[in-house]
């Protein structure tokens, strides 16, 4: 099986990496894998480990799209220094494909935790406060808000 | 029927109770149970806020039709791509008939060249052709390829090496032009945000590449170490997040622009207190100044490491082409990495590189010729000290001589012409090339322009005399008319 | 337009993953033992900075040996490559006095000028003991001789344009004259993988820089209708002046630029374009003047015209040709000429020949030869390769030729077995190519013999099958295997 490939217009990168084709596919195996993984390594019930995944892709998510800012490139010479990857994806276009995405991801992993833990506190209540928070931060309406100034500075 | 609706709207309200219920009905929060109504009326009040924090805008406006683009691009004219051709845009440079040594030939008659930096007299030098040749006929002219690509050459590795243990620094890095390496260099180390402070009269290679960079740029008067010490002051104090950003003082060891020399000492003092990095072009100074042509820092004496990052082209003094950078090995090999002008550019060519390897071996084995060029220097300062019109801009150990217009006209344009023709009449009429400034429209920098001399340990006496009487009596016959 | 395996795409994004993960427990652990030894930077913030350059220390360092091999003789078709070892896991390379003699699929010697030529080198060492290395003066200053008004004369006449400048440096070229000509309130349009000496460029001019996909003329339509149609950004005054760049040959994919269409565009719109030709002057044409001759383009349509000679001319410098004005304004304004070493004579004298040869006028025909002998073995390079059944990108008569790798585990494995072999190649990896298209490159030479291809294609052939890279069936299933990417 093969997919075509064009270079996107998108000269960042950071986020370039993301518009070619295959990517979603494999970050919803990762996802499928650690749940694998946390299930045979933990030894916790399906609902359990379905939350450590929703969980721990909330705290990996946060800080790589949501608190980070920057790129690990020197030669863009800094003009993304204030933004977070989030801001910096499809130029800070909004609504685009792969933030859709990115924004379905978290609140399917939410349901699927919850469902499986059968809405018991308190996995229902960190869940919760995880996806909140995730799907907060992707609203086109906080780009480039920073509330109450928290990681507002450079 | 009015019965049937109500039973099946009480039984959808019910069903959505059950509904709002289920996901929570057993939650208790701090000893609260939370009900679906709760959930419903949670979601209405964050809705209003949501409306409250809303900014008023009006409705999008119509998006253009095809038609209108099409209309859009029919009626836009664009500028000429260039402005078109003024009288002064014509003139032609002198041309060469043989090498730029001391003496070359222009129009068929031999000249004195006051106009190449030819510090040491390298020009034509016996054993630099011979290397340079063997090198040509081993490795062929061009190096095909970028340095990561096979455009490494032994000979560059070799000359990298020869001038670390030349300026005692741990590494250094090869450009493969003059003019790419300061603006490859300081874009590698000032990123956006970085506070970098500069002479205003540092050379176009220096601004484009701190234009580059992208960071905040603050220019300090002339080679004035006072205007220095308060542009430090006031940034350090006013920027209170100063200190975790990277701060640099960028200098030119000898200005192009003007031929003064930059107060190493007082700025290194100065680097210290306030904890900037210094960032130093010595084109001008390698092979010229200090006692055996290491340059600034030994011209005053600072050890080399107090310099972060020293640049230079190797195109003036050293008789080649291309540039490099030295410093401590993390500024090296962080350039080796993330420099454009290194990384994406192909390689200096390796006869240019051994030629730099032989001018080095040269210069160490010959100390008297910087002892020649120093007496060369004094000798055009002091004739050129009393020119009717013209007064000496540049410090007196500096390489080139720099002579102002006593009276500027107020116009840069007319100073340059009066200049040119200067240049004009002592290459026509006395056959000695000397340089009048040329400003780019580009170039920022705004010292006064002026008549530049290039001295050569290769000039002899008769020569630099030759060259002081004829610029006196020049002078004189153009600025006395002017007035 | 590439053609990747599904499978290949996931695996090479999760191999990134892997090593990402690596990189940052790596880093975290350095974060710990560096917070120890911060003290000692005084006051300093750190020169380079931790996060900036991630992908250097945790990816290239650890492959650092595929690149910058030294070499010890010209960049001939066989050529000398010095061994280096390392005793720190790639960290730092220590060069040995060892030579490895191999066959040069790396370097950009299209028509074979690198080595010594019986009609070049004798003149370029003339020159040099006529002129010396260097000129030690700018242009307008002291710096220009015979040689250099010759050279822009002869480059002129070549490329076919009224007058020409040279540089000393390629790089310096574009980076000194896109500030020039475009300025604030000005539009560049750059094809989405032009060369970095052009993004610095645009950046220096100070213009506005949008973007359009990479040789898609209908994309650039899009972006000059919409461009005009709205204006400078926020005051939506008109653009002062539009200007498209595009490349003749882009060397990491081996693209020739469909240049007719670009053109007809740009004229349609009124916007100027730039035609960097830095690897394909020389290179095709069937006189070697470029993509223009070769895609039957009139040299009059393009207003700039750029190039290097570092790759077919075996030199250094650049070149831009245009109107006698152009060339007259930029003489007046440039930088690069007016500031910087003008271009060694040696050099120039070496340039100036090469044209002569290749233009028959050294009274041989020799450079007939050559530009024959450099298309024939692309065009037989590239389907053998094809016919192995390797993604190959590029167009036919184009001497570069990209092979998709992928996986970054490959790229290592592919250019330390083909040197095994004797044979040097060029990867190319993630931050030079999007992260999916890693790839080697090979550039063909005219000085290549039939045996040296022969036998490079039997290397590549076995490394290819040993790292697994022949991602397409071989010949027989070829055509058929076309028909079904078109379908999905």
């Amino acid at each position: 099986m093969y997919v075509r490939a064009v270079p996107p217009t998108d000269l960042n990168k950071n986020t370039e990496w993301f518009t070619y084709p295959g990517v979603w596919t494999t970050y919803i195996l990762i996802l499928f894998f650690s749940w694998l993984t946390v299930l045979s390594l933990f030894g916790c019930s399906p609902g359990m480990a379905w939350s450590i995944v929703h969980l721990s892709h909330f705290l990996v998510t946060y800080h790589f799209f949501h608190w980070k800012k920057g790129t690990p490139f020197s030669d863009d010479q800094g003009i993304y220094n204030g933004l977070t990857w989030w801001e910096q994806i499809d130029n800070g276009k909004q609504l685009t494909r792969n933030r859709k995405f990115l924004t379905v991801v978290p609140v399917v992993l939410y349901l699927i935790a919850s469902h499986t833990t059968d809405y018991q506190h308190p996995m229902l209540l960190l869940n919760t406060l995880a996806v909140f928070v995730l799907v907060v931060a992707k609203f086109p309406n906080m780009h480039k808000v920073r509330i109450f100034g928290i990681n507002g500075e450079h | 029927m009015a019965s049937a609706v109500l039973n099946l709207l009480n039984s959808i309200l019910d069903w959505l109770t059950v509904a709002l219920d289920a996901p929570s009905a057993r939650a208790v929060i701090f000893g609260v149970p939370i009900g679906g109504h709760l959930v419903v009326e949670v979601l209405l009040l964050v809705v209003i806020l949501f409306l409250l924090s809303q900014k008023s805008y009006k409705p999008p406006k119509r998006p253009l039709t095809e038609k209108e683009i099409d209309e859009l691009c029919q009626d836009w004219v664009p500028e000429p791509l260039i402005p078109s051709i003024t009288k002064e845009m014509q003139s032609e440079p002198p041309v060469l008939e043989s090498a730029a040594g001391p003496h070359t030939i222009i129009n068929g008659k031999e000249v004195v060249n006051f106009a190449s930096a030819n510090y040491l007299g390298f020009i034509g030098h016996e054993k630099l052709l011979d290397s340079c040749t063997a090198s040509l006929e081993k490795y062929g002219v061009g190096s095909c390829g970028p340095r990561g690509f096979y455009g490494t050459i032994d000979v560059h590795l070799d000359c990298e090496a020869r001038i670390a243990k030349f300026l005692g620094t741990p590494d250094s890095i090869l450009y493969s032009y003059g003019l790419s390496t300061l603006f490859s260099a300081i874009p590698c180390f000032c990123k956006k945000g970085d506070i970098v402070i500069v002479d205003e009269g540092v050379h176009w290679g220096i601004q484009n590449g701190l234009y580059l960079s992208r960071s905040t740029i603050v220019y300090f008067k002339h080679n004035d170490m006072e205007s220095l010490r308060g542009t430090l002051e006031k940034i350090t104090a006013e920027n209170k997040r100063a200190k975790k950003l990277r701060r640099y003082i960028v200098v030119e060891a000898v200005y192009q622009n003007s031929g003064q020399i930059a107060l190493l000492d007082e700025i290194i003092r100065l680097k210290e207190k306030y904890r900037f990095r210094v960032l130093l072009d010595e084109s001008n100074s390698i092979g010229v100044l200090g006692s055996s042509g290491r340059g600034l820092t030994e011209h005053y004496g600072v050890p080399v490491e107090k310099v972060d990052i020293i640049t230079a082209a190797m195109g003036h003094a050293l008789a080649t082409e291309g540039g490099f950078c030295t410093g401590s090995a993390r500024v090296v090999d962080h350039q080796r990495l993330s420099s454009s002008g290194y990384v994406f550019s192909a390689s200096l060519s390796p006869y240019l590189a051994s030629g730099a390897i032989t001018a080095i071996d040269v210069l160490e084995e010959n100390p008297n010729l910087i002892s020649k060029l120093k007496g060369n220097i004094t000798v055009l300062w002091e004739g050129l000290s009393d020119v009717q019109g013209l007064a000496i801009a540049s410090n007196q150990q500096s390489p080139i001589v720099f002579l102002k217009l006593e009276k500027s006209t107020g116009s840069l344009k007319s100073d340059m012409r009066i200049l040119q023709d200067i240049a004009d009449r002592m290459l026509k009429e006395h056959s000695v090339l000397v340089v009048a400034s040329k400003r780019s429209t580009l170039d920022k920098c705004r010292l006064p322009v002026g008549i530049s001399l290039f001295v050569s340990a290769a000039h002899s006496e008769s020569d630099l005399l030759k060259a002081c009487e004829s610029l006196k009596r020049v002078a004189s016959a153009v600025l006395g008319k002017c007035k | 337009m590439i053609a990747i395996p599904y499978l290949t795409a996931l695996t090479t994004y999760f191999s990134y993953g892997l090593l990402f993960v690596f990189g940052q427990i790596r880093d975290l652990f350095s974060k710990i033992f560096d917070w120890w030894s911060s003290n000692n930077l005084q006051g300093y913030a750190p020169i380079c900075l931790g996060l900036e350059d991630f992908y250097i220390r945790r990816l290239y360092l650890r492959i650092q040996d595929c690149f910058g091999r030294p070499i010890s003789s010209a960049p001939d078709a066989w050529f000398d490559i010095v061994e280096r070892y390392s005793n720190d896991n790639n960290k730092t390379l220590i060069r040995t006095s060892k030579l490895t003699r191999c066959l040069n699929l790396g370097s950009y010697n299209y028509l074979g000028f690198a080595a010594a030529d019986e009609y070049c080198t004798p003149r370029a060492i003339q020159s040099l003991k006529k002129y010396s290395a260097s000129t030690c003066s700018s242009r307008v200053y002291g710096g220009t001789t015979v040689l250099h008004n010759d050279l822009e004369e002869s480059v002129a006449k070549f490329v076919g344009k009224p007058a020409a400048i040279v540089f000393g440096m390629g790089y310096v070229t574009n980076s000194a004259i896109l500030p020039v000509l475009m300025g604030k309130g000005d539009l560049i349009i750059s094809d989405s993988l032009n060369h970095n000496s052009i993004v610095n460029g645009a950046r220096g001019s100070g213009a506005t820089i949008r973007v359009f996909q990479h040789n898609t003329s209908s994309h650039l339509e899009e972006v000059l209708r919409e461009q005009i149609a709205e204006g400078q950004p926020r005051t939506h005054r008109p653009w002062k002046k539009i200007m498209v760049i595009v490349e003749g040959i882009y060397s990491m994919e081996g693209e020739i630029g469909k240049l007719p269409e670009i053109l007809a565009i740009c004229k349609k719109y009124k916007a100027y374009t730039y035609l960097d030709e830095a690897h394909s002057i020389g290179a095709v044409g069937k006189t070697g003047r470029g993509v223009c001759e070769l895609l039957g383009v009139d040299t009059a349509d393009v207003d700039v015209m750029m190039g290097t000679f570092t790759k077919s001319f075996g030199s250094c410098g650049g070149y831009i040709a245009g109107s006698k004005e152009l060339i007259q304004y930029l003489k007046y304004t440039c930088p690069a000429h007016l500031y910087a070493t003008s271009i060694s004579p040696p050099a120039a004298e070496q340039i100036i020949s090469a044209i002569r040869v290749i233009l028959g006028e050294d009274g041989s025909s020799r450079g007939a030869q050559k530009l024959a002998r450099i298309r024939e073995n692309s065009n037989f390079f590239r389907s053998a390769l094809q016919k192995m059944g390797f993604e190959v990108l590029g167009d036919n008569d184009s001497p570069v030729m990209p092979i998709m790798l992928y996986n970054p585990a490959k790229i290592p494995a592919f250019s330390r077995e083909c040197l095994k072999q004797n044979v040097a190649i060029v990867t190319v990896a993630f931050p030079a190519t999007p992260l999916l298209l890693a790839r080697a490159r090979i550039c063909i030479s005219a000085s290549h013999s039939k045996e040296d291809l022969i036998k490079a294609l039997e290397v590549i052939s076995r490394v290819g099958d040993l790292v697994g890279i022949k991602y397409f069936p071989a010949e027989p299933n070829k055509q058929q295997q076309d028909g079904r990417v078109k379908l999905e």
